[in-house]
Formats: C-alpha cells, sequence, structure tokens
C-alpha cells in the first residue's frame, strides 16, 4: 500500500479544505509543528481515514469535539457543522480513493476503486484487507508504542501480553494459527457427521456412537472455551481501558512538566521583550537624526572646504613665524638663501611678523578645532542615521511578541490536557485493575485447560476412527474424504506454525539488527538477538548480552524492532510517526533519522521544529527526503498545512 | 499491504516434506481464504470450509491423473 493524498476538510485545528500530497513518490516525508498546532490531529486523520476513529493523547476522543471550531462559529444555526477525511492510496495496482465523513452525529464512509464505487460491505471488508485495525498502531503510531515495546522484557505484564499478540499478528503467525484451529474445527464437524453415518450402521454402531459422545463432548468443551475467550476479551478491553485510564495520570505529570517549561520560557520571552521595547524607545528617541540627515552631508562638505582654508592660512603662519625667526639671526634669506643687504632684511621680518604673531596663530588653531569638532559631530550624526536600527529593534521585539503568542498557545493546550485529567478517580481505577488481572489470569489458565481437554477428546475420537475404519463400514465417499482431509490439513498448518515462527524471528533479528547498527555509535554493540517472546537484547562483538544499557538505548532497539517488523510483515504498508525520539540525544535523533528510509517505503515523519538537527537530517536523507512541510499558526482554531521553506 | 507469499513458502515447504498427500493448490487457497477474512474470524471458518467442500466435490468428479490429493 501507498498513500496518494491526505485532504482534511474542517478536521480539528485544520480549518476548510487543506492537501496533503504523497504523489507516486517513495521516501520519507517530514511536517514540523510546534506543540498543539495539529501534529497528533494529523496522524488521527489517517486514523479516521482508516478506521473511524480519533484518539486523543489521554483518551479516546468523541468525535462530535473533532469540528474545527472556526467552521462551527461559521456555520452558527444555519446547518448542521462537520468534518471530512479523504485518502487517496494504491494497494496491489488498483487506485482507491477513502472518504469519510462525520456530521450531525454520523459517521459517513465511502470507497472507490479505480473509479468504482463498492458497497458498504465491500468496502469495510476490503479496507480491513488492506491495512488490518489490529495492527494499525504499527502503522500509524507515537512516542507511547515505544514505551510498551520496552515493557516487552517484562513478560508477566498484560499489555506485554497484548502486544506481544499483535506483534504475532503483524507478523502473520496468528493467521497460521487460527488455520490450524478452524481445520481442527471443520474436522470436528465432518468427523460429527462420519460419526452419526457410522451410528446408522450395525457394523459401526457402537464405533458410532462412542465417536458421537466423543464429538458432542468435544463440541461441549470448543463452546465453552469459546465462551471464556468472549469474557476473557471483554475483561481485556477493560483493562485496556482501565491501564489506559492509568497512564493518563503518568501522562498528566508529563504535560504539567511541558507546562512547566513553556511556562519558564515565557518569562524568559517576557523579560527579553521588555528589554526589547526599551532598547526601541531608546534608539527611537534619537529618531530626530534621521529626519536631519539628509541635510547633514551639504553642511559637511562645506565645513571640509572651511577647514582646508583654515589649515592653509596655519600652514602659512607658522611659515612665516619661521621665516622671522631665522630672520632674526642670519643675513641670508629663507626662501631663496641669498644674502640680504640690512634694508631688505628689516622689511622682510617686518611682513614676516605681522602674519605669524601670536594672536594670529592661536585664532587659526582655535578656528582649526572649531571646525574639526563640527566636522566629527556631523560625521557621527550621518554615520548614526539610525532608520535601520529602528527598523532591526522593531523587528526583534515582533519577533518576540509572536514568540510569547505561540508559547501562551502552547501553555493553553497543555492546560486544557491537563484538565482532562480526572485525579479522583485513580484509586477506584486500581482496584478495578487488581480486580481484571485476577479475573483474566484465572479465564486464561481455564482455557488453557479447556484446551487440554479438547486435545484429549481429539486424541481418542483419533482411536475410535480407526476401529470404525477396521469395521469396514461404508461412509459415503466426499464425507470421508472431507473428514481425512480436514485432519491432515490441521496437521500441516500446526506443523507449519513452529516453522514459520523460527523462520520470521531469524528474519525480524537480521532486519532489527541493521536497522540498529545503522542508528548506535557504541562500536562494540554488534548486533540484536530476538527471543521468541520478542523480547531484545544487545549482543557485544562477542555475542555476549549487553546488560545495563542506557533509556536512549531501549528506545533505539524499539525502534529497530518497528522497523524490522515492518519489514518481515507480511502486511506492509506506509508508517505515519510522531515524535519518535523521546529520549534519544543528538547524534541518535540524528543517525534515527537517516535510517528512516529503511523502516518503510513511505515515513511521514511529524516532528516539532528543533526536535533534530534539520540541516544534518537533509544532508543524511539526501534524495530520500521528498518534501518538508510546516504546520502553520495562523489561530488557535487555524493551523494551516504549508511547504516548508528552504532557509 | 497484504502479501501471503511467505506464508505461502513455508506452508507449501512442510506440505512437500510431509504432506504430499495434500493438494497444493487446496493448501494455497485456504491460506488465502484466512489472509483475506483475518479480521472476520467467522468469514474465515465459513470461506475455508466451503474451500475443502469445493476441492473433494472437484476431486471426486474429475480426478486428474497424476494428482495426489483426495
Amino acid at each position: 500500500m501507498r498513500y496518494r493524498k491526505l485532504t482534511l476538510t474542517n478536521f480539528g485545528a485544520f480549518y476548510g479544505r487543506q492537501e496533503f500530497t504523497f504523489g507516486r513518490e517513495r521516501g520519507v516525508w517530514i511536517v514540523y509543528g510546534r506543540n498543539s498546532r495539529g501534529k497528533t490531529t494529523l496522524l488521527n486523520a489517517f486514523r479516521f481515514a482508516l478506521y473511524g476513529e480519533y484518539l486523543g493523547r489521554t483518551a479516546p476522543r468523541r468525535l462530535e469535539e473533532v469540528t474545527n471550531e472556526l467552521h462551527v462559529q461559521e456555520v452558527g444555526a444555519a446547518d448542521e457543522p462537520g468534518f471530512q477525511v479523504e485518502l487517496a492510496f494504491e494497494h496491489k495496482g488498483s487506485e482507491y480513493e477513502l472518504s469519510r465523513a462525520f456530521k450531525a452525529g454520523v459517521s459517513t464512509m465511502q470507497m472507490r476503486k479505480d473509479g468504482v464505487t463498492l458497497p458498504l460491505d465491500a468496502s469495510e471488508r476490503e479496507l480491513r484487507t488492506v491495512a488490518p485495525p489490529s495492527i494499525s498502531r504499527f502503522y500509524l503510531f507515537d512516542g507511547e508504542l515505544l514505551r510498551q515495546y520496552e515493557e516487552l522484557s517484562d513478560e508477566k505484564t498484560d499489555s506485554a501480553r497484548r502486544l506481544r499478540e499483535e506483534v504475532n499478528r503483524i507478523l502473520g503467525v496468528t493467521s497460521i494459527l487460527r488455520t490450524a484451529e478452524h481445520l481442527r474445527e471443520i474436522h470436528a464437524e465432518e468427523s460429527r457427521d462420519l460419526a452419526r453415518s457410522a451410528a446408522a450402521q450395525s457394523k459401526s454402531k457402537r464405533a458410532g456412537t462412542l465417536l458421537q459422545e466423543i464429538q458432542s463432548k468435544r463440541s461441549e468443551l470448543v463452546e465453552e472455551k469459546r465462551s471464556t475467550e468472549a469474557a476473557l476479551a471483554q475483561e481485556r478491553q477493560r483493562l485496556e481501558e482501565v491501564e489506559d485510564a492509568l497512564s493518563v495520570q503518568a501522562q498528566a505529570r508529563e504535560i504539567m512538566g511541558q507546562l512547566e517549561r513553556c511556562k519558564q520560557q515565557k518569562t524568559a520571552t517576557q523579560v527579553e521583550l521588555v528589554r526589547g521595547r526599551e532598547l526601541l524607545t531608546e534608539v527611537a528617541a534619537g529618531a530626530w537624526k534621521a529626519v536631519v540627515a539628509a541635510g547633514t552631508a551639504d553642511r559637511i562638505d562645506a565645513l571640509e572646504e572651511e577647514a582646508g582654508a583654515i589649515e592653509l592660512e596655519r600652514i602659512q603662519a607658522y611659515a612665516r613665524r619661521h621665516a622671522a625667526l631665522r630672520l632674526q639671526h642670519s643675513e641670508e634669506c629663507p626662501t631663496c638663501a641669498q644674502t640680504l643687504d640690512e634694508h631688505t632684511r628689516a622689511v622682510a621680518l617686518q611682513r614676516a611678523k605681522e602674519g605669524s604673531d601670536e594672536a594670529v596663530v592661536e585664532h587659526l588653531d582655535a578656528e582649526a578645532e572649531r571646525v574639526d569638532r563640527r566636522l566629527r559631530l556631523l560625521r557621527r550624526m550621518a554615520q548614526e542615521s539610525n532608520a535601520a536600527i529602528i527598523a532591526d529593534r522593531e523587528r526583534a521585539v515582533a519577533g518576540l511578541k509572536l514568540k510569547l503568542s505561540q508559547l501562551e498557545a502552547e501553555a493553553r493546550g497543555y492546560e486544557e490536557e491537563l484538565a482532562e485529567v480526572d485525579q479522583s478517580e485513580v484509586k477506584r481505577l486500581q482496584s478495578e485493575r487488581d480486580q481484571l488481572l485476577q479475573l483474566v489470569t484465572r479465564d486464561q489458565e481455564f482455557v488453557t485447560d479447556l484446551e487440554t481437554q479438547i486435545e484429549e477428546q481429539d486424541t481418542q475420537a483419533a482411536k475410535i476412527r480407526k476401529e470404525i475404519t477396521a469395521t469396514g463400514v461404508e461412509i459415503e465417499p466426499a464425507l470421508e474424504q472431507r473428514e481425512r482431509i480436514a485432519e491432515r490439513l490441521g496437521e500441516l498448518y500446526s506443523a507449519s506454525v513452529k516453522t514459520y515462527q523460527e523462520a520470521v524471528l531469524r528474519e525480524v533479528e537480521t532486519s532489527a539488527t541493521k536497522l540498529f547498527l545503522r542508528m548506535r555509535s557504541e562500536e562494540d554493540f554488534a548486533g540484536l538477538s530476538v527471543t521468541d517472546g520478542y523480547g531484545v537484547t544487545i549482543l557485544d562483538r562477542s555475542g555476549h548480552e549487553v546488560k545495563g544499557h542506557s533509556a536512549g538505548y531501549q528506545h533505539l532497539i524499539a525502534l529497530s524492532l518497528i522497523g524490522a517488523l515492518q519489514r518481515s510483515s507480511p502486511v506492509q504498508g506506509p508508517i505515519v510517526m510522531d515524535s519518535p525520539f523521546g529520549r534519544l540525544d543528538e547524534v541518535h535523533t540524528r543517525q534515527v533519522v537517516a535510517a528512516l528510509p529503511e523502516v518503510a517505503d513511505q515515513v511521514l515523519l511529524l516532528a516539532f521544529e528543533g526536535e533534530f538537527d534539520r540541516g544534518a537530517a537533509v544532508e543524511e536523507l539526501g534524495t530520500t527526503l521528498v518534501a518538508e512541510h510546516r504546520l502553520e499558526h495562523v489561530s488557535s482554531k487555524h493551523t494551516k498545512l504549508e511547504p516548508r521553506e528552504v532557509d | 499491504m497484504s502479501d501471503t507469499s511467505k506464508l505461502s513458502e513455508v506452508v507449501e515447504e512442510v506440505r512437500q516434506r510431509d504432506f504430499p498427500d495434500l493438494s497444493a493448490e487446496l493448501v494455497h487457497s485456504i491460506l488465502e481464504v484466512q489472509i483475506r477474512h483475518q479480521e472476520d474470524a467467522s468469514e474465515a471458518l465459513k470461506g475455508t470450509h466451503a474451500a475443502l467442500r469445493r476441492h473433494v466435490e472437484s476431486a471426486l468428479k474429475l480426478p486428474e491423473p497424476g494428482e495426489s490429493g483426495p
């Protein structure tokens, strides 16, 4: 299966009609968005299209609450508000257009295959085959799934058992197990008919009657097993709900942490904003400089000219003073070095003294300093024409205001999520969970016991069946063959289970190891080992189990296993991941991003800006990065899905 | 997303090795029915039984020379 296009209409924060196109590409798509911008909503858009449901962070959400609030306001009392999600995809050469809508409390679905609208039951059947709901969380997953994987090592917990069942399902082990069980049932049914036929004939009456009794007893046991399994399924369903509700407490703590971080950032931003405004006020006080700056250049030119003239006069004055000094002590002309007579020397000395007396020199020095001071001032004013500085500081203040409003929206989102948490329920839920665990354990043991009894009946039935054959009684050929073939088929599928499970486990192990080696940085970690219960351990170079590795490595193991399960599953399709990096450091996050194209043919990664080094990711993913989008915040009720601009 | 090839491969391997008397076609068709109805056990059971009946009826009417089936 490959996605082609997702279209949202008034779905959650996505106001109006918005599209996300995959086209015919394979690779990685990234959608960046801050918290509470709609990443989880986008994940849920796929879930709603495929399965008609929406899972909130703390609980499933009522569909009535999913309709976009702006749309609800727009519609008012004139019409019923509603939303729609359309998902176009390709599967085995056919093009599908799936559309699911919710309006006036009713959810509707329509599916077209290669342009032809399918009847509803056929649509549902086809959809269950293409994207089985029982394994949906392997394709649409968030960080919570990774946490559950880490629990696989604790084999006693019910959530680990559930996850193992799901892994068996995704790998196809469940299909083959169920086939074997169905064939045993079919064999029992045919065997009952055969027993009836044998009992009707005198030669085989006793054996036939005995076989009927055995089969009747077997039917009772099977019926009891079915009803116990049904009760068990209900108990487990309730247990799952109770555990989910309890996990809300843990999630609430996480949300409170996020809220606290958000508040701290908000305070820091507010301080920055106050400082930014002060700086702006300061620079704005000199805004008049920008106004007068235009006339400054002419004034500078005039002053420079004046300064040049004064400097010339000063040079001349100093030259005269020097000449006067020479003439006082020598008969030689200071300019041409000729000997002067007494009269000429007296005239020249008089002229030299006139243009260089102390008062003239002092006046010229003072004038030069005055002009220079004014020039420096005007030049500084010209340089400090502060229009650009004002614009810069205005931009900084606007950026801080935006950041503050985003943080406020984020904090509101967390507060809304926290409002959903009902602390008073915890004790009651814990008590209910304990009771349910006891019930589940008891019923599971009872089912195992019933299975043993059924096997015993089957063994006895096989013996009696041989007795019937030995009597030489004639059984209808078709019935006889159906009964015999069903038995053989049951044996074949039972024998195949172990072979298949072993083959698939080794494949998962190889595939998980390959992914793990791409993502790990510790060179001594040489591979992974996967146990029958899908527990995973790290192996060192000498093949020994590595104990006590970090939580980050637990995270890497879980990601490796999910990717491997995808590759080994008979059911393959795109993966949508919501913030899967959890406790990973920068290096490992980067390596996980680089390994994404190996996890599935199409990977849609939902992440917040800064969750990983984007530049490094772009470089590592290269051509496998198909497109980047961002969730643009228009308002708390409106998020736009837009292509991310190139930096 | 479904692809039964790996399952089929293993089942066929076991059939050839330990159950050569069973028809490969029947074994494969049963697996297909089971995968097709993997989300509906009741339909899967009915479909499997129907496949067996069809196979036996067809084999009794038209036994093919050399076939190792029923």
